[in-house]
């Protein structure tokens, strides 16, 4: 077996040049006593890859999974954060502020503000919010309702909106 | 057997070529030359690793700091966001900032420049700030430029209509009799910042101040240490970044919670994205839509077959005149505007077409029911 490692060595790539200049019993003293090593190193880099790759791939899906979250706000502090995914159930969101009262519907899909007490209605105008990034803002009632990024902002088809 | 010693002598190369020479420098030569086997072998251990390495990379990849602040200031909600060293610091300075301009620009607060400029007459008139001034020397100069289709004056008959409060048509002799106040040639630049108006005149500077308070924004921002600014100012947009480029979609009027294209900013290129339309700001009566955007001449909403017209431009403040210009004229009428004052836009019309200037060609990507019309 050593002998025909060595031969095949020289056979492939050094060509003509081992036997006369060293015999070749000293050949595969020194040169393959590293093979029960080499198996360990592939199989520990392979193992490595392998769980680095799946950690990646599970913390990827957990974000995933996270989804889209919607943040509500008045006067610049946080009612409500919700995972979007919680709401299977369309379910009504009612605020009141000083000038009067709004409702928002929240469902696993897509957010809207379904009523509102302001003259204007422009936070009913902007429709649907579905994708992160979306956002209704009202102003006379001082609240913003955002849908915000998961975590995966590679994922956002478009960095801002112009409107 | 043979491919684990390849395996070995390449993960390992370094090392056995320096023990090894000592030896026998035959013995390190199979190692610097591939042959099939060993290229395979080399290739494979090569895939691997860089594999580790893409899996090390991703994750324990360096987080750069993000800062996003939504404020409700300006009559709209004002977004800030950007990445880098120092954009924590950038944020907060440009969020007092704004505070700051809320102060100038609101013809809302009694205090601010522009209230103080209505309350002026020609023997008291008044010193404004140079941001102020600049602002309204630009708007007055648009006003003449496009004889009076914008008009900073306008305001008396928005509040007419009762946008921000109760929305509602008025009578056409209640509309008669405010467009006697509206008329941008009743405002007077006179050296020194000082301006003045003729009485009854009211100045609301509205969406041009943004542009301006924008590109004071951005300079801030970027004073400190950062790689990537967006400003959201109610919709116009701001944008910068240092390497990569940027996508900035732009809402499609008929419905906006979809886009209907996305123009593609090129990195280390600050642009202002400033889109104007009346599919926001509109109220219905009698089953007829009424939008917020009123032509001086008849004091009621512009007649228009543009959906929205967006101007892409470096100067916010032209930006912001020039959309809501563009929107008034129709898309006939703002395609020859738009070439002869050489202005980047996109006009959505009602048919689905988007009118593309064409130096935009190739920054601009259509969405789901609308084509491109290039012009100019």
């Amino acid at each position: 077996m050593r002998r025909k490692d060595g031969q095949s060595n020289t056979s492939a790539s050094a060509g003509a040049r081992g036997g006369k200049t060293r015999p070749d019993r000293d050949l595969p003293a020194r040169r393959f006593r590293f093979l029960p090593g080499d198996a360990v190193v592939i199989g520990a880099v392979a193992v490595v890859c392998v769980i680095l790759l799946l950690v990646t791939w599970i913390y990827g899906k957990s974000v995933e999974n996270r989804g889209r979250v919607v943040r509500i706000t008045q006067d610049g502090n946080v009612i409500l954060e919700r995972n979007m995914a919680d709401f299977s159930e369309p379910t009504e969101y009612r605020i009141t502020s000083d000038s009067g009262e709004m409702v928002i519907l929240l469902s696993s899909d897509k957010v809207y503000v379904k009523d509102s007490s302001c003259p204007d209605k422009i936070c009913m105008h902007v429709g649907e919010l579905k994708k992160s990034g979306d956002g209704a803002v009202c102003l006379p009632n001082r609240v913003v309702v955002q849908i915000v990024s998961s975590g995966t902002e590679e994922d956002q088809e478009v960095d801002v909106v112009a409107k | 057997m043979n491919w684990k010693k390849n395996w070995m002598m390449t993960m390992t190369s370094v090392t056995w070529t320096r023990k090894r020479h000592s030896h026998n420098e035959l013995l390190v030569k199979p190692v610097l030359s591939i042959s099939h086997r060993r290229g395979r072998a080399f290739a494979v251990s090569c895939i691997l690793a860089f594999t580790m390495l893409c899996g090390l990379v991703s994750g324990c990849r360096p987080k750069t700091e993000k800062e996003t602040r939504t404020i409700l200031a300006l009559d709209t909600y004002v977004t800030i966001t950007a990445e880098g060293r120092d954009a924590i610091k950038a944020v907060a300075d440009a969020s007092s900032y704004i505070m700051e301009m809320e102060e100038k620009f609101s013809r809302k607060k009694k205090e601010s420049e522009i209230s103080k400029l209505n309350a002026s007459s020609e023997s008291a008139p008044v010193e404004l700030s140079p941001e102020t001034y600049a602002v309204l020397e630009t708007a007055i100069l648009y006003s003449e430029k496009t004889q009076g289709l914008f008009d900073p004056t306008i305001a008396p008959v928005m509040d007419l209509w009762g946008f921000g409060t109760d929305p509602h048509v008025p009578e056409g002799k209640e509309i008669e009799k405010t467009l006697e106040q509206v008329d941008y040639r009743k405002v007077h630049l006179i050296s020194g910042n000082r301006a003045y108006v003729d009485e009854g005149t009211q100045v609301d500077l509205g969406g041009a101040a943004k542009g301006a308070i924008a590109a004071e924004l951005m300079k801030r921002v970027r004073g400190y240490s950062v790689t990537k600014v967006i400003l959201d100012l109610g919709g116009n947009v701001c944008a910068w970044s240092k390497s990569g480029t940027l996508n900035i979609g732009i809402v499609s009027p008929s419905e906006p919670s979809d886009l209907c294209c996305i123009y593609t900013l090129s990195k280390d290129r600050e642009m202002s994205v400033i889109t104007s339309g009346a599919y926001e700001r509109y109220f219905e009566e009698a089953g007829v839509r009424y939008g917020h955007i009123m032509d001086p001449e008849t004091g009621r909403p512009v007649k228009t077959d543009i959906l929205s017209a967006t101007v892409i431009g470096q100067d916010g403040t032209v930006g912001d005149i020039l959309s809501t210009v563009l929107f008034a004229y129709g898309s006939e009428r703002a395609r020859d505007f738009a070439i002869a004052e050489g202005i980047d836009c996109i006009l959505c019309v009602d048919n689905g077409t988007l009118w593309v200037s064409s130096s935009l060609k190739g920054k601009v990507d259509a969405q789901k029911g609308w084509t491109i019309e290039y012009f100019g």
